[in-house]
């Protein structure tokens, strides 16, 4: 299947639900094709149809067998798979020393990042901000707090199977951990220019197709070196008044 | 009320402004099938742009944009998709499937002489009428027609501060559109109950009404329960974008505290899932009397297939949170929502079971309108099991908003209800106009838009397995959608190909209208009511009231003698059953 490439662990659970979905649907769908097919070609050449009246008791029983069969073997089976990968993927609870917060501000139509920097606290001045580009290290859990600062966004990370709709007027969360570095996949592919990405997925207005950016996974010393870097080129950097709004109400919040 | 029967009413009460349900239906059916041409055009400009995003548009481009050599503008991509759905959902099929088929069939299958309030339903299709020169006005106003999509969600279709093409009035005009449309629903909703529900002729129980019937009345019930929730939620939208409320506002752009974008998306949803419903429920009915019809059979488990309508009546209004999984609604919800929504395979099973039970040891006529059937219980499978996909909570996550889920409800809306749309037209064209339609150029039709539509919603499945969104202009400026762009192309050539099958049918439809051969008054050999009235049926509909003495699917009953069939009110055998 045309999967993109997968950048954490936990992706694959996704993958396995899907093609588990596919092969569990095909299986009914290839029963229905052949029983609709079988019947009509059978029953063209009869001149007569079998008359029957009124539903039998044996019919109403079968049927009922039939939808039980169904539901249990397709439905709850799959719902079960779901909600073991929704458990795994979604829930994940972050390492208390093991972890980064990054904030994440959607407008129309460019996603910015905001770091707490190497002080670990947000609202200072070695504050990193970065337009459309997502920059995480390796193996760490990434929490993005996330608000919109006009209409509904949604972030989308193809590499992680995560989408998650960034709203105005209240902040939602993420938490995901990589394990393959954007570097470690160029080589891989022999690809210099290969990038993995993040896209608005929530149509949101006139440039909604161009709302992406770059999701860049680092190794940790790399990232730390990323980090030092920025957060000294970032002392002259005054935040735009728009964000005020959300600054204000969690300026407090630290990276823990 | 439907006794009073004007005997000789002149041209303008006639054609016009008629309240005769055959006429209305007519007037319903031409609607719908000019707003089809016009969204299905916008469909070929949607996947043409996606397969050559760098190109000229053709036909249109020169002319609108010179500018840039052609090239479409994002403005215009998005008012595209957002007509493409609006229209098809509000102007298209609901005209054909609810007005045209409801009015034309409800009446006669039950023995009527006409609606239960005949003025209610003359207006109700001219109040559709007034919000379809609404929405084709919207597209001449500055910044042209809407563009926050079919779903219009707010925030983004309820701020006027928002960039610049939401800033036109083309949004205004769409909310006042689809209020219009809400409103013919409403009265046609209505009317449909109150008919079934009065007007049925003497024996006509409820159990013996053909499954079309049913399912449009669970129809009308679902209308009447949720256009006034979305109807709600417009008028919240509109008035946030006029006056500056902020029903839907919250953040920087909110004028007051205490708004909430996501309760549109609740209100919207709300009514969003039955819709679904309210558009295919019609459609399997109809697909539950062809297949009885054309099998020559008594259709399997009449009675279970009623309660499964029952059912899914109820449970489509309480799983509507499967479109919220990303949303940021509380995740305990969606767990339910994922329970909810896969109990929905319960009734949706027993369709499939009594459909092939039905074709089982039946004498299968493979007719025109008996084409089309099969071919709604084929992509209705593919649909109804690619639903369960978007049923599963951490699936559909990766999935919502990407073409996967646009492949999905392209099966379910797009090929079952456009195929019950051209098995219907095919079943009662002969009743409706007195004219046969061409067999042979329908069963040629039927295999070209079988072939090209599947090519084109499997292939959109395909992509939006690989992550391909829906609503971007521009596909090939994301690196890991590079490789689909073969799949665009693919698409937009077989859209290409679908549209133009299409003249095959709109030459059948308008040709035979005027030359077609005269019709017989049961040319299907069916048992339903409709076929005892006159063809074409005089205001009135029946010679004399009809009395009917058994249910209407009496295929080769041991009482039917000769013939294989038995009409519900024949009189010849006098033994009443069922
Ligand atoms: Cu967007
Ligand atoms: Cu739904």
């Amino acid at each position: 299947m045309p999967y993109p490439t997968r950048a954490s662990a936990d992706a694959h659970l996704i993958d396995d639900l899907f093609n588990l979905a596919i092969i569990s649907t095909s299986i009914a769908f290839l029963i229905v094709l052949a029983m609709l097919t079988y019947f009509v070609i059978v029953g063209i050449r009869r001149s007569r149809g079998h008359y029957t009246h009124g539903t039998s008791k044996q019919a109403y029983i079968f049927t009922a067998l039939f939808a039980i069969v169904v539901f249990i073997g397709l439905d709850v089976n799959l719902a079960y798979f779901d909600q073991k990968a929704y458990g795994v993927v979604f829930s994940r609870v972050p390492e208390p020393k093991n972890n980064l917060v990054v904030q994440v501000f959607a407008k129309q139509f460019e996603w910015n990042f905001r770091y707490a920097g190497t002080d670990e606290k947000f609202g200072t001045d070695d504050d990193i901000m970065t337009v459309n580009q997502l920059v995480v290290p390796t193996k760490t859990d990434v929490i993005l707090k996330m608000q919109s600062l006009d209409v509904v966004h949604c972030l989308f990370l193809p590499s992680l199977r995560m989408k998650q709709d960034v709203l105005p007027g209240m902040t939602v969360s993420l938490i995901f951990q990589a394990n393959l570095t954007t570097k470690a996949e160029k080589e891989r592919r022999n690809d210099p220019e290969w990038v993995f990405e993040i896209a608005c997925a929530e149509f949101c207005g006139l440039n909604h197709s161009d709302m992406k950016g770059k999701f860049l996974i680092l190794e940790k010393d790399e990232y730390t070196t990323w980090e030092e870097e920025q957060s000294i080129a970032a002392a002259d950097f005054v935040a735009p008044e728009v964000w005020e709004h959300w600054m204000d109400g969690n300026s407090e919040e630290k990276s823990e | 009320m439907s006794g009073d029967v004007d005997p000789k009413p002149g041209f303008i009460r006639t054609y016009v402004f008629s309240t005769d349900h055959k006429m209305i239906a007519k007037q319903y059916l031409f609607l719908g099938i000019f707003y089809l041409l016009i969204a299905g055009l916008f469909a070929v400009q949607i996947r043409m742009q996606l397969a050559h995003p760098d190109a000229e548009a053709p036909l249109i481009g020169k002319a609108l944009w010179p500018q840039t050599d052609g090239k479409m503008p994002p403005e215009f991509y998005n008012m595209l998709f957002t007509m493409h759905g609006s229209l098809m959902v509000f102007f298209a099929i609901t005209p054909i499937v609810i007005g045209a088929f409801g009015n034309f069939v409800i009446p006669l299958q039950i023995g009527a002489k006409d609606m239960a309030f005949p003025i209610l339903n003359m207006l109700s299709f001219w109040v559709m009428f007034i919000g379809g020169i609404v929405m084709a006005a919207s597209f001449f106003v500055p910044h042209g027609a809407a563009t926050a999509g079919w779903t219009a969600y707010a925030s983004l279709s309820s701020s006027s501060e928002v960039t610049s093409p939401i800033l036109g009035h083309g949004q205004t005009f769409w909310l006042l559109g689809i209020a219009f449309a809400g409103t013919s629903s409403l009265m046609g909703g209505i009317n449909y109950i109150v008919t079934v529900l009065n007007f049925r002729c003497r024996g006509m129980k409820l159990l013996r009404m053909p499954l079309t019937t049913w399912g449009l009345f669970f129809t009308a019930i679902l209308n009447v329960l949720w256009v006034p929730v979305v109807a709600a939620a417009l008028f919240m939208v509109l008035v946030d974008r006029l006056f500056g409320t902020s029903f839907f506002m919250a953040g920087p752009l909110a004028s007051v505290e205490g708004g909430q974008p996501l309760l549109y998306q609740h209100l919207f949803w709300g009514f969003g899932h039955p819709e679904v419903y309210i558009l295919i429920l019609p459609v399997w009915g109809l697909v539950g009397d062809l297949l009885s019809v054309f099998s020559r059979k008594p259709a399997f488990g009449y009675k279970a297939t009623v309660y499964s309508m029952a059912t899914i009546v109820i449970l489509s209004q309480i799983v509507w949170g499967h479109h919220l999984f990303t949303s940021g609604m509380n995740p305990l919800l969606g767990h339910v929502f994922v329970f909810l929504t896969i109990t929905i395979s319960v009734p949706t099973s027993i369709f499939f079971l009594n459909w092939l039970a039905t074709l089982w040891r039946g004498a299968i006529r493979l007719t025109e309108p008996m084409l089309y059937a099969l071919g709604i219980v084929f992509v209705f499978c593919i649909g109804g099991l690619t639903g369960l996909f978007n049923a599963l909570q951490a699936l559909d996550i990766y999935v919502h908003d990407t073409y996967f889920v646009v492949g999905h409800f392209h099966y379910t809306l797009a090929a079952s209800v456009l195929f019950g749309v051209f098995a219907g037209i095919h079943y009662w064209f002969p009743k409706m106009f007195g004219r046969n339609m061409n067999a042979r150029m329908a069963k040629v039709h039927f295999c070209l838009t079988f072939i090209f539509l599947n090519c084109v919603f499997f292939s959109m499945m395909y992509v939006g397995a690989g992550g391909h969104m829906r609503r971007i202009s521009d596909p090939t400026t994301y690196t890991f959608l590079k490789d689909f762009q073969v799949w665009n192309r693919f698409m937009g050539y077989s859209t290409l190909a679908l549209a133009a099958a299409q003249l095959l049918f709109a030459w059948n439809f308008f040709h035979s209208l005027f030359f077609g051969k005269k019709a017989q008054q049961n040319p299907w050999q069916a048992n339903t009511l409709e076929w005892s009235a006159p063809t074409p049926p005089p205001h009135g509909n029946f010679l004399s009231p009809p009395k009917v003495a058994r249910g209407p699917y009496e295929f080769n009953s041991p009482l039917s003698g000769d013939r294989d069939w038995l009409m519900q009110d024949d009189p010849a055998a006098t033994a009443s059953d069922s």
